[in-house]
């Protein structure tokens, strides 16, 4: 009886511990790419909560012992009582998500699919770069590349070539992709349209 | 167990004149020391200890020096002995180096690199087809080692917008030999570019954005309005 009730405490809190840690790990990883919708305000919130040492629901002052923090603090406690609700911090969040210059729900999943020739010079055609999931420091690297070899072309291909491209481009492949992955909430963003160019 | 059972036995005969049956003492007794023993030991490793959020890691962007500057001090404002400062708002930029359990980390150098108040980086993929607009006298790379406290400080110019990149900001890093500890940009407080800035953007978690935000505070008494930021590094 004496073990069982011992053990049956230590396994209780450490499920416990591990379901923490592991809510924790799995909110941190479900953030999408795409954007910063409602559901990434949430885990902003939460992590400032979590300065809340007496657990009462609400943050003061005293309570932000990080001081990198101070100045979020004074902006959420508009009325500089010292004192913040959760419901306070969760508006501030969610209106600096939105701010963000990105819709909610994270945005569509992209101009539609494959769909004919990569624009000539793109080095990586828009859906590769998802699919491969590049960092952002890939990202820039490329963003980078591209502008050099668009502006080299440019030097190299004549007024008259250049117009020629242009209207080459043509008809596109099947459109709409699929809607993007969208906020922590699960709304996804809207289906993304045909790629520019028309249908076949 | 001996002193256990002792204990529980004085207790038992305190309570038990309280009305508390011995299984039920026990079991209180039990769970206390279970949950603070439970409690110690994932407090030790630092699991659910209260923790400093860690600092951001954002793109190095592809601006990093190309080839390292002959003065690399921590004033970015002259290059050597030069009399000639570099153009732009003189800004302080200090603050600590520290682990996530809040301890100073020393001996660490830290980097900082931006583009000057023109917009051109000391990169040459920046600064020789820029040449002609480039301030000569802008050191644009700094490094500086952090003291016992873990502190660093910098003296450079406040960073300006770059075309592609709305949100001023400058690039950090902190080193350990060859190592790289953590690649970041520091931003200015509320400044209205960073909405719009897509490093900044990157950042999914708004409170992140937060926590790479300096106030360029303009420093009391100075004749020509010079700004210190505070930026403390919390290394994950």
């Amino acid at each position: 009886m004496k073990k069982s009730a011992r053990s049956r405490s230590a396994v209780s809190a450490a499920c416990l511990a591990v379901s923490i840690g592991v809510g924790v790990l799995a909110v941190a990883r479900a953030t999408p790419q795409g954007g910063a919708g409602n559901g990434n305000a949430s885990i902003s919130v939460e992590r400032f909560m979590s300065l809340d040492a007496n657990h009462d629901g609400k943050l003061t002052r005293s309570e932000v012992t990080d001081q990198r923090l101070l100045a979020t603090f004074d902006s959420i406690d508009t009325g500089k009582s010292g004192v913040v609700t959760r419901a306070q911090v969760a508006a501030y969040f969610v209106k600096a998500a939105q701010q963000a210059g990105r819709p909610q729900g994270g945005p569509g999943g992209g101009p539609g699919g494959p769909g004919g020739p990569p624009r000539p010079g793109q080095i990586l055609p828009g859906f590769l770069a998802d699919r491969l999931k590049l960092t952002a420091k890939q990202k820039t690297q490329i963003a980078a590349l591209q502008k050099e070899v668009d502006e080299k072309l440019a030097k190299i291909l004549t007024a008259d070539q250049k117009k020629q491209m242009q209207s080459m481009r043509g008809p596109g492949g099947p459109g709409g992709g699929p809607g993007g992955p969208g906020g922590f909430d699960g709304r996804g963003g809207p289906g993304g349209g045909p790629p520019p160019g028309g249908r076949n | 167990m001996n002193d256990y059972t002792d204990l529980l036995g004085a207790l038992e005969g305190c309570n038990r004149s309280k009305g508390m049956s011995r299984r039920s003492m026990f079991t209180r007794l039990t769970s206390g020391i279970i949950v603070s023993t439970s409690a110690l030991m994932f407090i030790a490793p630092g699991a659910f200890a209260e923790q400093l959020m860690q600092t951001p890691r954002l793109t190095e962007g592809p601006y990093y020096p190309d080839k390292l500057p002959l003065d690399m001090d921590n004033d970015l404002i002259i290059i050597g002995n030069s009399l000639t400062p570099a153009v732009g708002v003189i800004s302080h930029v200090h603050g600590r180096v520290l682990s996530k359990s809040g301890s100073p980390v020393r001996n660490v150098m830290v980097e900082i690199w931006q583009c000057d108040a023109n917009q051109v980086y000391l990169n040459t993929r920046d600064s020789i087809p820029k040449a002609a607009q480039r301030d000569k006298n802008f050191q644009g790379y700094g490094r500086f080692m952090t003291d016992s406290t873990g502190a660093y400080r910098f003296r450079t110019i406040r960073p300006v917008p770059y075309p592609g990149r709305s949100g001023p900001h400058i690039h950090m890093r902190v080193k350990k030999g060859d190592v790289d500890l953590l690649t970041t940009q520091l931003f200015i407080r509320g400044h209205a570019g960073n909405p719009a800035d897509n490093v900044f953007n990157d950042m999914s978690d708004p409170l992140d954005r937060e926590l790479v935000q300096g106030e360029f505070k303009p420093v009391k008494g100075s004749k020509i309005g010079e700004q210190s930021v505070q930026f403390d590094i919390v290394l994950g």
